[in-house]
């Protein structure tokens, strides 16, 4: 009983902590599915460390022999900073998995939730 | 003997110099220089936040009867396309500046630099600037100019900033999509809570739609090192608005 009230407690005070405002960024999220995940095995064509999103190009080989591209949209330079990503995190031709939202519209996009590097270190990325 | 009190002499020098240097650098821990560096809103999503945050409650914009109507209809448009995953385009896609005082939401950084009659404040995010002129005053209502950042002035009260704004263009809008007029005024007081943290309270009012003068608080936190980035909107801005209102995005083949 003590743990249930605490807990509402928590709660109720987690919502007294958003922001006064809500505070977003360039655009909305919301064309992305982001009950879904998707992964992306292939070869990186281009990486654009630039505002207001970052976006990532890769081409995607699939089972019949035939190569679809993908965009893979970031966030902000400044906060994929934040998490860890630098300018030349991924270079033309490196062979990544990337685990990504989905767009929702069916177009070949999505939002980028994270990348296994080839040395396989993995980057995350949280839209803020 | 003879080098001996020079020695003595340039060590208590010395010493008087650092007690000197010292005494300036706590002065500057409140007041005029207290707020030069970079700044960030807190906690961040994902952060804990510092215990030390006196986080404030979220606050709803108190619109005139006469205004509520439209900005609700607005308000749930946006709501609805949200939910069905078709987001409207709103002017931030097109690379328009928020303006003052949706600016000083931003969660990238905001670095203040404080010179002689003056308070510069660069945000980060679309590379907005605020110059903030100090114990000055507005133009004439007849020579007021209405643009994205407004007027401002500002003036040291003790250990706290006061900025007053006015010339705001009704285009731009308050927190939360709130509309606002020609006569809206805003007042912000900046004061540090401890050497690294930074509390703002904005108070706007305005005769045309609000029913009561409107204050929100903000938190920052000192981002020590930290250096400022460019942000150009439109480097390589691959949304725009789709022919339905809806933000539509530019995909490789």
């Amino acid at each position: 009983m003590l743990s249930k009230t605490t807990s509402l407690r928590s709660a109720a005070l987690a919502l007294l902590m958003l922001p006064a405002v809500p505070v977003a960024a360039h655009h909305s999220t919301a064309m992305f599915d982001k009950k879904r995940t998707v992964e992306l095995t292939g070869a990186i064509t281009e990486f654009q460390w630039t505002n207001p999103h970052t976006w990532i190009e890769i081409d995607v080989p699939q089972a019949n022999g035939q190569v679809v591209h993908y965009s893979i949209e970031g966030g902000a330079v400044r906060t994929m900073e934040q998490q860890g990503w630098k300018v030349r995190s991924l270079k033309p031709g490196d062979r990544v998995t990337l685990v990504v939202h989905p767009m929702r519209s069916g177009g070949r996009g999505g939002m980028i939730v994270r990348a296994t590097l080839p040395d396989g270190r993995v980057l995350s990325y949280q839209p803020r | 003997m003879f080098s001996r009190s020079l020695a003595v002499g340039l060590l208590a020098a010395a010493l008087f110099a650092t007690a000197t240097a010292q005494t300036a650098a706590a002065q500057r821990i409140v007041g005029p220089g207290s707020l030069n560096g970079v700044w960030q809103i807190a906690p961040q999503r994902g952060e804990v936040p510092d215990p030390r945050l006196r986080i404030p409650p979220r606050s709803i914009p108190p619109l005139k009867a006469e205004v509520v109507a439209a900005y609700e209809i607005r308000q749930r448009a946006l709501r609805e396309a949200e939910e069905q995953g078709r987001p409207l385009a709103v002017e931030r896609v097109d690379c328009v500046p928020d303006g003052f005082p949706r600016m000083m939401g931003t969660t990238l950084p905001i670095e203040i630099i404080e010179s002689p009659g003056k308070v510069t404040m660069i945000v980060e995010f679309n590379t907005q600037v605020r110059h903030i002129h100090l114990d000055a005053k507005h133009p004439p209502a007849d020579e007021l100019e209405f643009n994205f950042f407004g007027n401002s002035v500002g003036w040291w009260q003790g250990d706290t900033l006061v900025v007053e704004t006015v010339g705001i263009q009704p285009s731009t809008l308050l927190f939360d999509n709130a509309p606002h007029g020609e006569r809206l005024r805003i007042t912000e007081r900046y004061r540090l809570v401890t050497p690294d943290i930074l509390e703002l309270e904005l108070t706007m009012t305005d005769p045309d739609t609000l029913a009561e003068p409107w204050t929100v608080r903000r938190v920052f936190a000192r981002q020590k090192g930290m250096r400022l980035r460019e942000f150009v909107c439109q480097e390589n801005n691959r949304n725009y608005r789709g022919a339905d209102g809806a933000i539509a995005t530019d995909i490789k083949d």
